[in-house]
Formats: structure tokens, C-alpha cells, sequence
């Protein structure tokens, strides 16, 4: 009897997995993958498109970038597009897996500084094919362009550009009764008494404190506050890193010729000054349980329509879509008496082991040409070339047509972090690494010894840079 | 007719004992029903403060354009309303009245932070339809039921086998073989993803199904373990008397050790389906070109990407996808029948 | 059986020319049917195993290829990780670990399935599979979960720690305290115990009934009855799960990675060794490194296994045995 309950076991099994097999393409796939290879010597030249180092993962996104896919296949009988998309948390793991096996993508992107300095040594030169296709670089900024020479020769071409400035939510300044912080970059703040004061990270700071508030009403410069509950924050950095902070007091290189670190005052500033706003006694910043809470967005806070202001890039719009209909741009504030901004910019990495490099600057071309123009919206990339900037904000403004300042945004294109915040520093990642474990120690733990930890720090990594 | 005592007795403790099981099971599973709750929110009702745990939508009213946000306010001569705050203030808040706009604007003394809003229970159940949707689940559902039962297929009859080869033959070095094949999963995996990746990617099994499922058919060492312990819990005389009968091997395996390990093998099916159901790093790697191949972990995680966190939408998909295995568990539990094995020889 | 021989000899010549007809009989079924595991093993682990000791001794970052010839550098690899403080810290970090979590994750699905095996119990079919349900649940989806039910902020256990008259100050921080991180881990952990509630049911399921009888005929209480009878014919399964909840707990690296994003807080409490080797592996993308470090994890839980396996004979019982 049990033999036979076994059977039926098996047959069901065998059945259920007939079942799979007949209607699915799932079991097609493997089968179609054989015409494909057996085709004639003339086939296609399969181009690989790895997406998730940078943005491109999101949902929305999809459909953007199959259709982008679509059109080339479609325009260029000789070349087959493959898209690869690969969720970001995963992607490194999966890059790397692959580059190991001599089996890596053809084109990655779009990606920005960190995720190319991860890989960095890995990009091919297109000087040579630039050069060859008699491809017009006159169309960007020969600045822009410039960004990308590197000791390897023109790594890449500008595609997407994202300035920085301040975000912030006008309800939580008009409930509060304060004025917004200034619109274009000279301006004073004004407070409500009239008094102007200079709009640098002090101010931001007092304004921040105001609007910090607890559930009860109170902000977290009054008697009684409580810090244990607090509903709205003044200011979060949002999804910054440690580098990202200290670069918008000041840009800076971390090593000197002989790879020993130095932290420059500027970053160790902007880090104490932070460190001071998520646990000193009126805190205006959210620890990292606070910010990492579902309540605050899983880390991403302004989406989450809790912090009055953030401080992020351009990108930020592919991301805060339920930040609410009233949220605008502000001027950044000044560190000791000069505005230091930050500029990322992504664009489209061609592999130094492509088999078919020529292709892939075809489809490099095409990605940062014709289909810009699909693919800027989407990756909330302004675009590199001048003449294409207004036409951006046109279709921006359509998309958040409550957003009064895109003109801040063009205005921060003028301060770029140079040296970047994400630039190179020896054992790039190990470095990075570090650096980020400092952030979340500042983060999460208010007991550490601030000053001990910035000198352990700065040990640990000129043992890094030195190795 | 009445009970009688001992039947009584019988029927307090099943009672007694149920009743503890079930609290055990209530606490054990009440992440469930942050899961539950959580898939049927939208992230507005996530993110709110003062939410309640249950899905509830805060309510609004309509007023010259704008949405106004609803509180139960506190009157002065002792009653509540549900008023609509027309402008916020730290001290002070403007509301109006949805029922009583005549009334004008009412000035109400005191922060509108710590007031309460009028919950109604409003699940989202549109994002079961969103899920099912946007990450097309009847073709992701097809791709991991392809997976589980093609490798479920390869570990029961590969396994079995093995377990059978370890467990009821002595020959010299089969202990060795035993620790050499349990020393394979020592190894962290991590390490050994690369040459493997690299492997298969020279004999263009990358982007298929093959890397995934043909190793399934050479045994591994977890599931060979626990049959082969299970099968040495099996006393040999049946083995014995049907070796006597002129039974070969594998007769001896089919007729005799089988029926007896039903409860193992069953077990070993379900937990490899399990695992291959929610697999993610070995379908990433080797299937992230082919985006209709994907299983349902990875696509699950999708949605967990660092810009656009959906976790409503992670919940229900994690919901739906335990589904099918959650059935099949019920279904193979049956074959589960407690007590009676006949173990007994026939004297 | 296995444990009754302290190491595993291999074959000598002698041993095998010395079999009878019978024997070499025996030897080559048992090798016939071993043969599924035996070529998978040749083809699909060996190879890569033997990849990554030859990593061990180069000099190779993930960039490289590894395809690519890289420098041969010996032992070095070998003495930076003798010399390694963070790799004995974690080393020491994953033990401590699994000296909490391994008790509790035998004990607690062990008393589940007794639990399941009762006869008092009713519904136990439906009981069962609600047991075994969280396990099934997708790691994605139970990260997040157990994030949201765990925050210290908003989580609902501090809630209910709150309505329960617990300070707001004295709230546990669980994963972002030293002390609560690792119960924190156990409790996520306690989740996925369907799966070895399962197998140990699977065990009590196969223990013949006229034991019992035979053993309440002689007189015995239900604690002599699970002393005498029970675990002696549950051990094999009881030390299939011993021995892989500690290979698994030497290995842990998947939950702090995501929970604690890999950094090692709270005060590097969580840098778990597996952990510290992903790490060394991707994220500063120096295979040589890792490699070592794995085998060296790898002869650590040889010992380990070794050791289990030798003890094995004291508490092991296999009723399939040969007298």
C-alpha cells in the first residue's frame, strides 16, 4: 500500500512537471537557445547591457530601457542588444562574479564614480574608437569631457549630469512659520523677526532645529522635547556617504604622494557637525535606527515625508515620488563663506575584455545619443549637452509641476566637487569600505568618542592606501 | 450518553495540550500578521505616524482644491469632531468642518501632532493584483515550479540511491568516502562561485536552466546524509529475508528500505522544493540575462532595490509565493501518517 | 558503524585484496550506486575546490580573470591570515555565536516535534504546517519583516515592550546593541525551526510503537520512556542535526550581511568569519585572500566534524546496525 502511495507520489510529480514543461516558453528558452548559436556566420554581434550599478533597477524604469533595447535591435541589423538588469544590492556580486570568469558585460551602466572606481582599471579606453568613428565630442563641454581622462586614456563620454541642492518640503516651514531657505545661491536667509543671517550649515542647522518635532508638538529646541519620539526631522543626508558629506564642505583628496591619509578639516568639520545633529542636545538629524525604521522609508527619510530638508543630487527624482506634492529646491549652503557643491555624473562604461569593442561604441553612441532622450527622464539625469538642459526641465516640470526652483538645480552645475568625493584613492574599495564603516559607527552609536575614532580612522586607512 | 470519566480526562488533556500548541503557534507566527497587515497597506499608510498596526486609511476632505487631512479634535465644551485642518501651525491650527462649513474656520489651540485621526480599515488588496502584475506572476510561477520539480526529480533519485550505496554496503574506504562527500559543503560557497561560474560559462550552460538543475541529479551531500541516517535507523533483517529470497540490490532498495522511508523521503522532497523555491543567488548568477526565466526570489527582490522601496509590495509577493509550496506541504504531510510502521519480521 | 572508528582509513591494498568474492561483490554495488555522487563530485566540486586552494597560493584580485596567470606567492597568503587579528576575532565571534544559537536551534524544534508527535495534540496536520510555514517564506521578504517587527524605534516588539510599562529609554536596541544582537539573530533564526521540527518528526514518526508498549509494560514514566526509548532511536537524526546546524552557524554570514548591511556593528560584534571572507572576496575583490581564509574555515569544521563523528559512538544509536 505504501508502494503504491509512493507511485502515486512519483506519477504526480512526473505529471506536475509535464504539466510545467508543455504550455511554459520556460522550457522553450533552453530549446531556442540552439537555433540561435546554429545560426549563419553573418549573425548578429551580441552586445551585453549590465544594469544596476548605479540606477535602472526600478520597476518603472523597465519598460524605458526594454524599449530603448527595442529601438536599437530594430535600427542596427548587425548588432544584438542584450539588457541585463541585476537588483543593486546584488550587482556588484554579480559583475564581479562575472569579470572574474573572463565572461563580463560588453557595456555597464549607467553608473557613476563609485561603482567605476570599484572596477577601477576595468574600462576600456574609446580614445581609439572616438577617434576612428570621427565621433563629435564638441557637443559636450570640454570640461565635462575632461572628466573623463584618466591616466587610462577617455574612459567615457558625459551623458548624465546631476547637481546638487537642497530639497525641502515648503508645508513643514509654513507649519512652523518659518521662511524657506533661499532660492538662488548669494541669497541671505531670512528668519521670521526679519534678521538675515548668511545660509550656511549653522543656519541650516538652527532652521533644522525648529523642525525637528516630537509627537507632541514640540521642537527640539523647547523644554520637552523628546528625543525617543520624534515624528519630523530638520535635515537628513540622504543616502550619503561619509565622502559625499565632507565634500560639500570642501573638496578634497584624502591621500598625499606618499598614500598617507589625512582627513582635511573641512570633512572632519562636516562630520562632527553631523555627528553633533543626530545625538547632541537638540538634535535635528535622524539616527540610524530612526532613519532605517519603515516609518521613516527604510533609509530613504524625505520620501518618506519626514525631513523638511535633504541635501541630494538630481537623481533624487526617480526616487521620491511619495514625498508629496509640495516639496521644492533651495540654494546649498556655505562653508566659511564659500558654497562647495557636488556634481555626479553618470554615463555608460564600455569593459576593457569586450570581444567586440567596436560594437560596443556603437551601442555606447546610440545610448548616449538618440536614446538620451528616453533614458535622461527616466535615470532623472540632466543631459550633458548645454543645448538639451532646457528641454529636460520642460518635461521635468510636467512630471512635478509644484516645483518652483528647477533654476537652483542648472545653477549647481557651477560648483562641482573637484577632486570628487567618489574619486580615486588607493585600494579603492577597501578605502571606501572604511570610510563607510566610520558613517555608521557616527550613525548608530552616540556614545563613540568622536575625535578617537577620526584618528583611528585615519590610521586604519593610511594602512589601506600603503597595502 | 454521557462521557465517561476517563474519556473526560482524555478529552481535557487533548484539550489542555491543543490549546498550548496553539499558543505556541499564535506567537510563532505573529510576524505573519505584520506580513499580513503590511501587503495590504499602501506606503502612505506605512510611513504615517500614529498608523494603527492594521491597515488603515487616514481620510481626507476635500476642500477648494486642496486635500485637507481629517483629526478628531478635542472641543471646548468637552465633545470630539472630526474636523479638517485647513492650515498647521506649531501652537495653533486652522480647521474647518466637513459637516458644518458654514461654520467657517475654527482656531483650535494646542499642536495637531498629538491628535488623533478618525481610522478606517481600508486594505489595499489591489496590491496582490500589483504584484501579479508588474513582475508577471503566472510566468514566474511556471519558471520556479520548472526549477523545483526538475531538481526535485534529480535529489530524489540521485539521493536515494546514494544514501542506499552509504548506508547498507561495507566495503573498505566507504567511511572515507562519507567525510569526503560531507567535507564538500564545508567549503563556503562563495568560493567556489567563481570557478564554477567560469566552468560553466566555457561549456555555455550560462543563461540556462543546466547549471541549476543537472547538478541536482549527482546527489548532495545534505539530503544524502539524512536519508542514509535514515536508512541505518532501518534494522536489517527485512533486508536479510528478502536477500535470502534472491532479492537484488536494488529490488532491495524498491521493496524493502523505501517503503519504510517514505517519512524521509517525503521529507527530503518537501525541503528541496522549499530551497529550490526561494533559491536566489544561483538563479542571479546564472540567469540574470534571461529576464523571463527568473524565479520568483529574484524577482521578488526587485522590488527591494535601494531607489523605490515598495515593502507592501515585497509582503504580498512574498505571500503569494508561498502559496503553492504551502499546499504541497499540506498535501505531503498526509503521507506523513503517524505511528504504525511494521517493522516487525513474521515469525 | 562510523562511530565506532576514530579516523577513516583509507583503503589499503591489503584491505582490498584481501575481500572475499562476497565482499568485492559488495564493494562494487556499493560503488555502483555511489556512482551519481561520485562523478557529480568529481565534476562539479572537485574541480573548482581544487580551483580555489591554487587561488590560495597566486596572488589574484577578482579583476584579474581568473584565467589570467597570476604570481605564484606560497604560503603568503597563508601567514597574512595566521597573522590576521579580524579573521581570530571573527573566527572567535562566529563560536560564541553558535554556542547560543546551535542549542537553541536543536532543543527548540526538538521539543516542537515532540509536541507534534503527541497524541494529545489534535489538528496536528494543520498545526505542522503552520509550523513550517516561516520557513518558507522568501529571505527578502523576512529580512524586511524581521527589521519591522525588531526596529527599536517603530518595531512592534518595542510597542508592546511600551505598553507593557517598559521605559522608553530602557528599550532593548536590538540589532544596534552590542548585547541584543546576537538574540536578535536567534530570534530571527527561531523562524525557519519548521525545517528541523520537520526532520526530527520524520525520526519520531519511524519509532516502532511496540517499543513504547514494551517499555510502559515494564513500567516506565514518559521521562524513562524518552530517555530509553526515544532519543536512542532519534539520535541518528538528532546528529544529522547537530552536525549540520554547526557546519551552517560556521558558515553564517547571509543574515548579519543584510541586516547589519556586512559592516560588522554593532562594535564589530556581527564580522562573522564567513561574513569577513565575502567580504575580502567581493567586496575588496581580493580572491587569493578569501580563498585562504576559506580553507582555513574549511579545516576548522573538518576538525570540528571530526570530532562530532568520533564522539558519535557514545550517544549515537543506528537500530540498522550489525551486531
Amino acid at each position: 500500500m505504501r508502494k503504491h502511495a509512493i507511485l502515486r507520489g512519483l506519477a504526480a510529480l512526473t505529471v506536475l512537471s509535464l504539466a510545467a514543461c508543455a504550455p511554459a516558453p520556460a522550457t522553450g528558452e533552453p530549446a531556442t537557445q540552439a537555433p540561435e548559436t546554429e545560426a549563419p556566420p553573418t549573425a548578429k554581434t551580441q552586445i551585453r547591457w549590465f544594469v544596476g550599478l548605479g540606477t535602472g533597477t526600478d520597476p518603472e524604469q523597465q519598460p524605458v530601457q526594454e524599449q530603448v533595447v527595442a529601438d536599437f535591435n530594430a535600427s542596427h541589423p548587425n548588432i544584438e542588444l542584450v539588457l541585463e538588469v541585476v537588483p543593486y544590492d546584488a550587482a556588484r556580486d554579480a559583475l564581479s562574479t562575472q569579470i572574474a570568469a573572463g565572461n563580463g558585460p560588453d557595456i555597464v551602466g549607467p553608473v557613476g564614480w563609485s561603482g567605476s572606481n570599484a572596477y577601477y582599471g576595468e574600462w576600456l579606453d574609446i580614445g581609439p574608437f572616438i577617434e576612428s568613428t570621427g565621433y563629435d565630442t564638441t557637443q559636450f563641454s570640454q570640461e565635462l569631457v575632461s572628466f573623463y581622462q584618466t591616466e587610462e586614456g577617455q574612459v567615457g563620454l558625459p551623458f548624465a549630469v546631476f547637481p546638487a541642492a537642497v530639497f525641502y518640503q515648503r508645508s513643514m516651514f509654513d507649519e512652523a512659520g518659518l521662511n524657506y531657505p533661499p532660492a538662488s545661491y548669494g541669497e541671505t536667509y531670512v528668519w521670521p523677526d526679519g534678521t538675515e543671517a548668511e545660509w550656511n550649515y549653522d543656519t541650516l542647522a538652527e532652521v533644522a532645529r525648529q523642525l525637528t518635532v516630537d509627537v507632541n508638538g514640540f521642537n527640539s529646541t523647547e523644554a520637552g522635547f523628546d528625543r525617543e519620539q520624534i515624528v519630523q526631522v530638520g535635515y537628513v543626508a540622504q543616502w550619503q556617504h561619509p565622502n559625499h558629506i565632507g565634500s560639500f564642505w570642501g573638496a578634497a583628496k584624502v591621500y598625499d604622494e606618499n598614500n598617507n591619509a589625512g582627513i582635511p578639516d573641512a570633512w572632519a568639520a562636516a562630520w562632527r557637525w553631523w555627528f553633533d545633529g543626530i545625538w547632541g542636545e537638540q538634535p535635528f538629524v535622524p539616527t540610524g535606527a530612526l532613519s532605517g525604521s519603515p516609518e521613516f522609508g527604510n533609509d530613504n527619510v524625505f520620501n518618506s515625508g519626514k525631513a523638511a530638508m535633504a541635501i541630494t543630487h538630481m537623481w533624487y527624482t526617480c526616487c521620491l515620488a511619495d514625498a508629496g506634492s509640495d516639496w521644492d529646491l533651495a540654494a546649498l549652503p556655505a562653508y566659511q563663506g564659500e558654497v562647495h557643491g557636488r556634481v555626479d555624473a553618470d554615463t555608460f562604461r564600455v569593459w576593457k575584455g569586450t570581444q567586440h569593442p567596436a560594437e560596443a561604441f556603437e551601442v555606447l553612441s546610440y545610448l548616449i545619443g538618440p536614446a538620451a532622450e528616453q533614458l535622461l527622464p527616466t535615470y532623472g539625469g540632466m543631459p550633458a549637452r548645454a543645448g538639451e538642459i532646457d528641454a529636460f526641465f520642460l518635461v521635468k516640470s510636467e512630471e512635478y509641476p509644484f516645483v518652483t526652483n528647477w533654476d537652483v538645480m542648472k545653477a549647481g552645475l557651477a560648483y562641482p566637487d573637484n577632486p570628487s568625493g567618489e574619486g580615486y584613492m588607493p585600494n579603492w574599495n577597501e578605502a571606501w569600505n572604511r570610510i563607510e564603516t566610520f558613517g555608521n559607527l557616527l550613525l548608530n552609536d552616540g556614545t563613540v568618542d568622536f575625535d578617537a575614532e577620526l584618528q583611528k580612522l585615519e590610521d586604519e586607512l593610511t594602512l589601506i592606501f600603503q597595502s | 450518553m454521557a462521557p465517561t470519566p476517563r474519556q473526560l480526562r482524555k478529552g481535557l488533556r487533548a484539550g489542555i495540550w491543543t490549546t498550548l500548541a496553539l499558543g505556541i503557534l499564535g506567537l510563532f507566527l505573529s510576524p505573519f500578521l505584520f506580513m499580513v497587515f503590511t501587503s495590504l497597506k499602501t506606503p502612505e499608510q506605512i510611513w504615517l505616524i500614529g498608523a494603527p498596526i492594521w491597515p488603515a486609511a487616514p481620510a481626507y476632505f476635500e476642500y477648494e482644491g486642496r486635500q485637507l487631512e481629517v483629526f478628531t479634535v478635542p472641543l471646548p465644551d468637552g465633545t470630539t469632531a472630526d474636523l479638517a485642518i485647513l492650515r498647521k501651525g506649531r501652537q495653533e491650527s486652522v480647521f474647518v468642518d466637513p459637516h458644518n462649513l458654514e461654520a467657517g474656520e475654527i482656531v483650535w489651540q494646542g499642536s495637531w501632532r498629538a491628535l488623533d485621526r478618525p481610522w478606517q480599515f481600508s486594505p489595499t488588496w489591489s496590491n496582490y493584483a500589483d504584484v501579479w502584475r508588474l513582475i508577471d506572476f503566472p510566468q514566474i510561477l511556471r519558471n520556479t515550479t520548472f526549477y523545483a520539480i526538475m531538481s526535485e526529480i534529480g535529489v530524489l533519485i540521485s539521493c536515494t540511491l546514494v544514501a542506499f550505496g552509504f548506508s547498507r554496503f561495507r566495503f573498505p574506504g566507504r567511511d572515507a568516502l562519507f567525510i569526503l562527500m560531507i567535507s564538500t559543503i564545508f567549503l563556503p560557497a562563495t568560493v567556489t562561485l567563481i570557478p564554477t561560474y567560469t566552468f560553466f560559462t566555457k561549456i555555455n550552460w550560462v543563461g540556462t536552466w543546466l547549471p541549476l538543475i543537472v547538478p541536482a541529479f549527482f546527489a548532495n551531500a545534505y539530503d544524502v546524509f539524512l536519508l542514509r541516517q535514515y536508512f541505518m535507523t532501518l534494522p536489517r533483517e527485512l533486508d536479510e529475508s528478502a536477500m535470502i529470497d534472491g532479492a537484488g540490490p536494488l529490488r532491495i532498495l524498491w521493496s524493502v528500505i523505501l517503503p519504510q522511508s517514505w517519512p524521509a523521503v517525503i521529507a527530503v522532497s518537501v525541503f528541496h522544493i522549499v530551497y529550490a523555491w526561494n533559491d536566489y543567488f544561483g538563479p542571479l548568477i546564472y540567469l540574470s540575462t534571461k529576464q523571463d526565466l527568473l524565479p520568483i526570489s529574484v524577482a521578488l527582490s526587485r522590488f527591494n532595490g535601494i531607489y523605490g522601496q515598495q515593502p507592501q509590495l515585497i509582503q504580498a509577493g512574498a505571500l503569494m509565493a508561498l502559496i503553492i509550496p504551502l499546499i504541497l506541504f499540506f498535501v505531503a504531510q498526509r503521507f506523513f501518517m503517524q505511528g504504525v510502521v511494521i517493522t516487525g519480521v513474521e515469525k | 558503524m562510523l562511530g565506532q572508528i576514530r579516523r577513516p582509513r583509507l583503503p589499503s591494498l591489503d584491505a582490498l585484496r584481501r575481500l572475499t568474492p562476497l565482499g568485492r561483490r559488495e564493494m562494487r554495488w556499493g560503488l555502483i550506486f555511489l556512482s551519481p555522487w561520485l562523478i557529480g563530485f568529481l565534476v562539479f566540486t572537485l574541480i573548482p575546490m581544487i580551483a580555489t586552494l591554487v587561488f590560495s597560493v597566486l596572488d589574484l584580485q577578482i579583476t584579474h580573470g581568473i584565467l589570467n596567470p597570476a604570481r605564484f606567492v606560497g604560503s603568503e597568503n597563508y601567514q597574512r591570515a595566521f597573522g590576521d587579528t579580524q579573521a581570530a576575532k571573527s573566527l572567535w565571534i562566529t563560536v560564541r555565536f553558535g554556542l547560543i544559537a546551535l542549542p537553541v536551534g536543536i532543543l527548540l524544534p526538538l521539543g516542537l516535534a515532540l509536541l507534534m508527535n503527541s497524541a494529545n495534540v489534535r489538528g496536528k496536520v494543520f498545526l505542522r504546517a503552520m509550523f513550517y510555514m516561516p520557513f518558507i517564506v522568501p529571505f527578502v521578504a523576512a529580512v524586511f519583516l524581521w527589521g519591522g517587527m525588531l526596529n527599536p524605534e517603530t518595531g512592534w516588539i518595542n510597542r508592546a515592550l511600551v505598553e507593557l510599562g517598559v521605559a522608553r529609554g530602557d528599550l532593548p536596541q536590538w540589532a544596534n546593541d552590542v548585547n541584543w544582537v546576537y538574540p536578535t539573530y536567534v530570534i530571527m533564526g527561531i523562524w525557519g525551526i519548521g525545517n528541523a521540527m520537520l526532520i526530527m518528526l520524520a525520526g519520531l514518526q519511524a519509532v516502532p510503537t511496540e517499543l513504547y508498549d514494551a517499555a510502559k509494560v515494564d513500567g516506565a514514566g514518559p521521562m524513562q520512556s524518552f530517555r530509553n526509548v526515544t532519543f536512542p532511536m532519534i539520535s541518528p537524526v538528532i546528529f544529522y542535526n547537530v552536525t549540520l546546524s554547526m557546519i551552517g552557524l560556521f558558515q553564517y554570514f547571509l543574515v548579519p550581511l543584510v541586516v547589519n548591511q556586512g559592516t560588522g556593528r554593532p562594535g564589530g560584534a556581527t564580522m562573522f568569519y564567513n561574513l569577513y571572507l565575502y567580504k575580502t572576496f567581493f567586496t575588496f575583490q581580493n580572491m587569493s585572500y578569501g580563498a585562504t581564509l576559506a580553507w582555513i574555515l574549511f579545516l576548522v569544521i573538518l576538525a570540528v566534524t571530526l570530532v562530532l563523528f568520533a564522539t558519535a559512538r557514545f550517544w549515537v544509536f543506528y537500530a540498522g546496525q550489525n551486531r
